[in-house]
């Protein structure tokens, strides 16, 4: 009976307009997004032929990530050249220098695209799946045959979601096929595991919308007040929420500023010299010392921002949309657990730089070790935090459908 | 006729649920902006005052021209609290210097402070606007006949002694008079808070820059019910009506901002701030060598030695205790070397503009792109009326440009760089010749200088030299008890706020076009719906 009512379900939307339009805006929009990110990417990689370091300097420079065609993240900023010195980490300007004068917009990346027109599109597949039959009369006809009601629900959401599930993934396949023919952008296997699974997390996306619109569906008689108060809880789900929560733990936690942070930098130093110049102790244990205190400074400070960006999204994930996007970004290598830890390590290598500069001093620039990040493996990152990202956002779609099957069971069908 | 139709429209939207989600949408997200920016506004005024006073102190604690370096400190501008523009991009402060002429601000910028912070969107009274009102057209206008046709009283209208265009204005009229109480409501409410927060005062002048934002609300407005009254009268039912409606708002409003911006920051390229550094460094080490030669051929020795001096950047060059010859040595330079400094400023802008240039370049591309949506002519205009847009910086930085002519003038009026001022507080009529200085330091021990040198060049340790000298203390050897400059005459940067319509010539025609999209759409609307099947 389900698979009736599906393939009613996919007829009748292959026979709308409604279809057509949608499967037109997502190849648009998916290609636009693809080609954008895609040359961006390929500037990105070309600035970062010209500063990578050469063998023996020590700068840490980490390659783009090709994931952040879909989901940018935080790639340029893990992208930027940090090098170390005596006194520290000097972070140099982006790879791509930046347009100061540049009005700030999101960058609309695949992930920007989903989360916005998709979800909105899912929302348009299920407004009017029971208000549209109840008012065509349909409804109640289907309900006379010996189909149960949570039977004609499940038909419908299986038959909506093949169909929108399914031509969006034939035009992102074609996308990630045609990228694929550029040279420049490569895709190891773990990556393209990761985009796989990104993929497969824009379906669960999907479907927890289209829950969502179901759900009002039933709730309301008419297809368009069901449409109204939709896009009321689009806005407030997509752009509200996901924003709320870090106004609310900037007021919460406080961080210092960047310039506070520098300043304090530069007063150890001077500290550590003056100590030497007025002859207390030798220049390898001052040197230590600033980069002992300079490791504490910048620990305290990640210490209080880790607690801020917890924060934060733990309140952002009120909004399942966060989740998607923490999780999305986060299975990419753009996130902000990627970020950390990939800070970390540039510290580690700078402590390890300096070990090795006070423990044999001289020349011997030729063998400082490269700087290599390797990305945290899948499995970690699932278990700090995507995993439960994506299940919070599989158990709301699974909440909406079970609501809206009550919902269902209890409506006037005539 | 046309009265009751609008009394009819406006009450039945009144009654109806959109108006009051409307609404209440408008009453938490205008108040919740306009409190977050007000309160960021005071940080940024609370930061300024702490930059101009350390600016201020700096000016006015020096005691020789050569280290007068004023900064120019931006007040906040009071309006970013309805559209903050630029303002969280660009810095505040600005070093005027001789050899350099300013190019972009310094200072804190929410950009450069913390890559994660910023990445979160800031929404300001514009953009909620841009959002929100574009909505709320739709949402009143998606169903103008189409609800009337399901309902079936659009064919029991027409059947009066009614003309279509008749029925079209009093339809549009009944939208705009349910729309106008919640626009009116908006702006009355920010201004309630901006007239309860203690830092934010606007000024006469800037009252009416917001009752222009609110003339150009309503021409935006207008643009999207005429869109909505269009699709209207093209679609058989409310459904399909809204649907597309909804697609042209996420498109308008969304994605192809967003997208125009990308592009243009992709297709136009900016030049390189590390190649501009290089070229910079090359031309500073021209003038290094043309100051060297300078130098030779008047005879002037490369290095320098004072009792007391510190040399800073710029030609910077403060001497204490020197004997007449020191002082006239240091003078001799900076006659040379400081007209060179000032001229060599020309030739690095030509390089600085150029990057600027592109800069603003890439920045225009993307506001031309973006004006293919009405809600990218909204936020262009809207910056430019609350003065944050980028026309206005580039402005201010010519301002900050001529300001440093005029200091510089000021200096070069008083003939400062062959005056003894530039580098010394000290009273030229009491300069001493060598031997005197020697004499006097020594408490009388060696008559001349090179009575002195003989005896140092018996020593051996070198710090003997030292305590001889300092036998006596000589006034004037340090700093110490030297009054500082008198700079009440040295030009102040003043920012002039301008008149209320200075700096909008271009939005005149970005505003042109929304009103031409507008009355476009509406002759649009008109042939769809007189030809509008109405049963």
């Amino acid at each position: 009976m389900i698979g009736t009512i599906a393939r009613k379900e996919i007829l009748a939307n292959l026979l709308g307009y409604k279809f057509y339009v949608v499967v037109l805006l997502a190849a648009v929009l998916v290609g636009t997004s693809l080609f954008i990110m895609a040359r961006d990417y390929r500037d990105r990689l070309d600035d970062y032929g010209l500063i990578r370091p050469k063998p023996g300097e020590p700068i840490a420079v980490n390659p783009p990530n090709p994931l952040a065609i879909f989901a940018k993240g935080l790639d340029e900023s893990m992208a930027r050249s940090f090098e170390v010195g005596p006194t520290g980490i000097t972070v140099r300007a982006g790879q791509k220098s930046a347009n100061a004068v540049f009005a700030f917009f999101p960058t609309p990346d695949f992930l920007y695209i989903v989360r916005v027109v998709l979800s909105l599109v899912a929302l348009l597949f299920g407004f009017d799946q029971v208000s549209r039959e109840r008012e065509g009369g349909t409804l109640r006809l289907m309900l006379a045959n010996p189909a149960s009601r949570g039977a004609v629900l499940a038909g419908k959401w299986l038959g909506n979601f093949v169909s929108l599930a399914v031509p969006f993934m034939l035009v992102s396949a074609l996308g990630i096929a045609v990228l694929s023919l550029d040279p420049a952008i490569r895709f190891s296997a773990d990556q393209a595991l990761r985009l796989a699974l990104i993929l497969s997390l824009t379906l669960v996306y999907i479907a927890f919308f289209l829950s969502l619109g179901i759900l009002v569906s039933a709730l309301t008689r008419r297809a368009s007040s069901s449409l109204v108060i939709l896009l009321f809880a689009w806005a407030l789900l997509v752009f509200v929420l996901p924003n709320l929560g870090t106004l609310a733990a900037r007021q919460l936690v406080d961080v210092p500023s960047v310039r506070a942070l520098s300043e304090k930098r530069q007063q150890v130093w001077t500290r550590e010299v003056l100590l030497r110049i007025r002859g207390e102790g030798d220049w390898p244990s001052h040197i230590k010392a600033i980069s002992a205190e300079n490791d504490a400074l910048e620990a305290d400070y990640r210490v209080k921002f880790d607690r801020l960006v917890a924060l934060s999204k733990n309140i952002n994930r009120v909004s399942p949309v966060a989740s998607f996007v923490y999780a999305a970004t986060e299975i990419a290598g753009t996130g902000i657990g990627e970020e950390g830890a990939f800070k970390r390590e540039v510290v580690r290598y700078k402590d390890g730089l300096i070990d090795r500069t006070l423990a044999s001093p001289g020349p011997g620039a030729a063998d400082t070790p490269a700087f290599r990040y390797a990305y945290r493996p899948l499995g970690d990152v699932l278990a700090s935090g995507a995993l439960f990202d994506i299940a919070w956002l599989a158990a709301g779609g699974i909440l909406f459908f079970a609501l809206s099957y009550l919902a269902f069971i209890r409506y006037d069908v005539r | 006729m046309i009265a009751t139709l609008v009394k009819k429209d406006f009450l039945t939207n009144l009654v109806s649920p959109r108006f009051t989600i409307g609404f209440v949408l408008c009453l938490v997200l205008i108040p919740f902006s306009i409190l977050i920016n007000i309160s960021s506004f005071q940080d940024r005024a609370a930061q300024y005052r702490l930059d101009r006073d350390a600016a201020e102190k700096a000016a006015t604690e020096v005691r020789v021209y050569s280290a007068l370096r004023p900064e120019v400190v931006l007040p906040p501008e009071p309006l970013s609290v309805f559209g903050k523009g630029l303002a969280d991009q660009v810095g505040n402060r600005v070093k005027v210097w001789l050899g350099d002429k300013p190019l972009l601000a310094a200072g804190k910028t929410a950009a450069g402070d913390n890559p994660f912070l910023a990445s979160f969107f800031s929404v300001d009274f514009v953009d909620i606007a841009a959002i929100v009102f574009s909505l709320l057209a739709l949402i009143f206008s998606y169903d103008a006949f189409t609800r009337e046709k399901e309902d079936g009283t659009l064919k029991l209208q027409m059947a009066n002694s009614l003309s279509r265009s008749t029925a079209l204005a009093g339809k549009l009229l009944g939208i705009f008079l349910t729309l106008l109480p919640i626009l009116v409501f908006s702006f009355l409410l920010s201004g309630v808070l901006v007239l309860l927060s203690r830092d934010v005062a606007f000024s006469t002048g800037e009252w009416g820059r917001i009752a222009l934002l609110f003339a150009l609300s309503l021409v935006y407005l207008a643009v999207f019910v005429f869109i909505g009254v269009l699709v209207s009268a093209r679609s058989k039912s409310s459904v399909t009506s809204l649907v597309v409606c909804l697609f042209l708002w996420v498109l308008l409003v969304f994605i192809v901002p967003v997208v125009a911006a990308n592009f243009a920051e992709g297709f136009v390229g900016i030049a390189s701030r590390d190649n501009l550094d290089r070229v910079l460094k090359d031309i500073d080490k021209e003038r290094q060598e043309e100051i060297r030669r300078a130098f030779t051929a008047q005879g002037i020795p490369d290095g320098w030695s004072c009792w007391w001096c510190s040399s800073g950047d710029d030609g910077a060059m403060e001497v204490y205790g020197g004997s007449r010859s020191d002082y006239e040595g240091f003078r001799r330079r900076a006659v040379i070397s400081e007209p060179i400094r000032v001229a060599y400023a020309d030739r690095r802008w030509a390089s600085q503009k150029s990057y600027v240039d592109s800069l603003y370049r890439q920045a225009d591309a993307a506001g031309a792109l973006s004006l293919l949506s009405p809600a990218g002519a909204f936020r262009a205009v809207a910056a430019a009326v609350c003065r944050t847009d980028l026309a206005s910086h580039a402005r201010r930085m010519d301002r900050i440009r001529q300001y440093r002519e005029s200091f510089v003038r000021w200096l070069q009026a008083k003939d400062i760089f062959r005056s003894f001022a530039w580098l010394t507080p000290t009273d030229p009529a009491t300069f001493m010749t060598e031997d005197q200085l020697v004499e006097k330091r020594t408490g009388g021990e060696f008559k001349t200088e090179a009575a002195f040198e003989t005896w140092a060049s018996q020593q051996k340790d070198r710090r003997a030299w030292w305590s001889k000298l300092n036998a006596v203390k000589v006034a004037g050897d340090s700093p110490e008890g030297f009054p500082f400059l008198d700079i009440s005459d040295m030009p102040r940067f003043q920012d002039q706020a301008g008149g209320l319509l200075s700096g909008l010539e271009s939005s005149v025609l970005k505003t042109g076009l929304l009103v031409v999209a507008a009355v476009f759409l509406f002759a649009l609307g008109y042939v769809a719906f007189i030809r509008y099947d109405v049963r």
